[in-house]
């Protein structure tokens, strides 16, 4: 095979490899153990798990034992029916949770058995939560259910009764969730060494509850009438609870009822109705019937108006008892902070509207100095953020909220004063943070040429040299004989055949070439001579045309290089002479007068290169 | 030996040296096979490079070294830009 085309091969497979590499540039990172996956559970690299239970042993195991103590408390509180600690211990609980989360993706844990543990933990977190807002439910239907009782309202207490089972079957469902859930914390908490006894202690407590609402239930039954006196109708009829019946901002309405025919002399409830609850004569939520004929809906209080409010409930042309709901307004809090202006004038307003809880999505007025006005919208998290432009001067800026469709008084928040002016003082830092793209842009670009620029450097410097400074001294041999001139590295040239212009260090005028080659041709003969002659030409052509290492070059490789200059005829000349005293060992006048007659010629057309 | 084919042996024990420790390692990744390549090469050219010739092969080491501390200066400019968005 021909050397072409095995380096075309060589080419060719070089750059499949380099484009294939090219493929992995946005992520570098081919292979770590961490990373490394398995198509199922069984296939789990023990090493990773090693590896991260030594490297994460002091920050995450207490962690994960403050989260299995949480469960126990939580469980024993809802059963006792401390609502305001368990909801505290909840509060913590996924606080921690919140932090170990954190702990898992920073040591890079993810795929773990660790992971796995944080998943359950959440599901539990999730669990109890609902558990706690069933429980509260389930008070309240319990002091409903004996208030019915007491005014002998049969339809609603059987409606209270059913959504009551609805809850309880809701409960013990949760319980089963739970059960599981629990198992995979206790088991992978078992293999860390971490005491595993208050989640028992919670499942416990969470079975012994579940009794406790069952005997409740019995209880109920065996208290209630053996036979409701209902009235007889032949149309269907829905019934409609509420609870509470007086709500302020941010709380949550409970809607149930109970959607029954009469089938020859039973009441059945009947499953898959769809239901409308009415707030005065607006709809808020639709929704259907479960298997026994019993619906539930939460209505949050947001933008409604203070006062008293009818809700009633619709299936068809059925329509349920009306119930009267009074919303009390409450006070608010609207707060702002003004950040300082930029240099085009423009200020940040951001700021917050609270009333019992955030206000979401409600709108805030921004009012500069009493006159300009200018609205924007609170966030998911009763928060606001918007920009405002000012003239130069000073001004001042409050944020108000009023509007009457919320059941919230309005505020507004302390003036901020704002210095807009003209003599801006231009900072570094207000440069900075108005052209940060640009300071970027030059940062980015400034790094790459630098290191572009070191490339170039790397390409052209040479070896033995100071970092940008001069050449290294010549090699001995280098030297001119006579005279103080060095060959290489001159950076001084003097003309070839003038002598009247610089004077030496020692008073006298420096030697001209000729001197020089009549002194040297004196004393050593007309080979040394002619070395001299050749040197100081070269060193004059190598500075001319940037010859890096002329010194390594042949006197007819030297010659070559300069074909395109005027000098280039009359010093290949000289060369063919030069070669033939230098190698050819010719000594003879009339050689030497040729020599003599080319040295002229050469000299005197780089003298008149105009240097 | 040839400058050459020492300078291409030499190379290929280096990179077989990053391989060995980057599996023994556990972690595979190109940028630090790429920077440790570069340290290398620039370590074995500055050793083999003369003062009076450059021989073809010496220059296109030369460019190809060159091109690499181009790439270092893009890996860089990268880091710097995940630094600051962070």
């Amino acid at each position: 095979m021909r050397s072409d085309e095995r380096y075309t091969i060589l080419a060719v497979l070089a750059l499949v490899v380099i484009g294939a590499l090219a493929l992995f540039v946005s992520g570098p990172l081919l292979y770590t153990l961490e990373k490394d996956t398995f198509p199922s559970r069984f296939h789990d690299n023990p090493d990773v798990l090693k590896v991260q239970a030594l490297n994460s042993t002091t920050d995450i195991l207490p962690l994960m034992q403050d989260l299995l103590d949480y469960t126990g408390p939580i469980v024993l509180n809802i059963r006792i029916k401390d609502i305001e600690e368990a909801r505290r211990d909840l509060e913590l609980f996924a606080k921690n949770h919140g932090s170990f989360d954190n702990l898992v993706i920073k040591l890079d844990m993810s795929a773990s058995e660790l992971e796995e543990f944080s998943k359950s933990k959440a599901l539990q977190q999730e669990l109890l939560m609902s558990l706690l807002n069933s429980s509260v439910s389930l008070d309240t239907l319990d002091n409903l259910e004996i208030l019915y009782c007491d005014q002998n309202n049969p339809n609603l207490l059987l409606s209270v009764r059913y959504q009551g089972e609805a809850i309880r079957k809701k409960i013990r469902e949760l319980y089963a969730q739970y059960q599981t859930e629990t198992e995979k914390v206790s088991v992978i908490s078992t293999k860390y060494g971490l005491d595993t006894t208050q989640e028992q202690v919670s499942l416990h407590e969470f079975e012994q509850y579940i009794r406790e609402i069952g005997a409740t239930e019995a209880d109920a039954i065996e208290r209630s009438p053996a036979v409701f006196d209902l009235p007889i109708r032949r149309s269907a009829q829905l019934s409609f609870i509420m609870h509470p019946d007086t709500a302020r901002y941010g709380d949550s309405i409970e809607c149930f009822g109970y959607y029954f025919s009469l089938y020859g002399y039973r009441d059945q409830g009947v499953p898959g109705k769809q239901v409308t609850v009415y707030i005065d004569t607006t709809p808020v939520s639709t929704i259907t019937t479960d298997e026994i004929g019993s619906y539930a809906v939460e209505i949050p209080v947001e933008r409604i108006r203070a006062g008293t409010h009818s809700l009633h409930a619709e299936s068809g042309t059925t329509q349920s008892d009306v119930r009267m709901l009074n919303i009390v307004p409450v006070d608010s809090v609207t707060s702002l902070t003004v950040s300082t202006a930029n240099s085009k004038g423009e200020v940040t307003c951001t700021g917050s509207v609270v009333a019992n809880r955030p206000v979401r999505f409600a709108p805030v007025e921004l009012v500069w100095d009493g006159s300009h006005a200018s609205s924007t919208t609170t966030d998911a998290k009763g928060e606001f953020r918007a920009p405002l432009r000012l003239p130069d001067g000073t001004h001042t800026v409050i944020a108000r909220f009023s509007d009457e469709g919320y059941p919230i008084r309005p505020s507004e928040s302390e003036p901020q004063v704002v210095d807009v002016s003209v003599l801006r003082t231009i900072t570094p830092a207000i440069i900075i943070a108005d052209y940060s793209w640009l300071v970027l842009l030059l940062l980015v670009g400034g790094i790459f040429l630098a290191f572009a620029g070191g490339a170039w450097y790397y390409l052209k410097r040479m070896p033995g040299r100071t970092f940008f400074g001069s050449p290294a001294a010549p090699p001995p041999d280098m030297t001119i004989p006579a005279g103080s001139h060095q060959i290489a590295g001159t950076d001084e040239f003097p003309p070839l055949d003038e002598v009247k212009s610089e004077p030496t260090g020692d008073g006298t005028a420096p030697e001209s070439l000729f001197t020089r080659y009549a002194h040297i041709l004196q004393e050593q003969g007309l080979s040394a001579a002619a070395r001299t002659v050749y040197l100081t030409f070269s060193v004059r052509i190598a500075q001319e045309l940037h010859l890096q290492r002329y010194t390594s070059l042949t006197p007819r490789e030297v010659s070559r290089s300069c074909t395109k200059k005027s000098y280039c005829g009359p010093f290949s000349s000289f060369i063919l002479v030069y070669e033939q005293v230098r190698y050819g060992g010719y000594r003879s006048a009339a050689v030497q007068a040729e020599f003599e007659t080319e040295m002229k010629n050469t000299a005197s057309h780089l003298g008149g290169e105009d240097h | 030996m040839k400058k050459k084919v020492l300078f291409a042996i030499i190379m290929f024990i280096w990179l077989v040296v990053i391989c060995a420790f980057m599996l023994l390692a556990h972690r595979v990744d190109l940028e630090i096979f790429f920077v440790l390549w570069l340290i290398g090469i620039l370590v074995i050219v500055e050793l083999m490079d003369t003062r009076f010739s450059l021989p073809s092969y010496l220059r296109y080491i030369k460019y190809l070294v060159a091109a690499g501390i181009v790439i270092f200066g893009g890996i860089v400019t990268q880091k710097v830009l995940e630094i600051l968005s962070k």
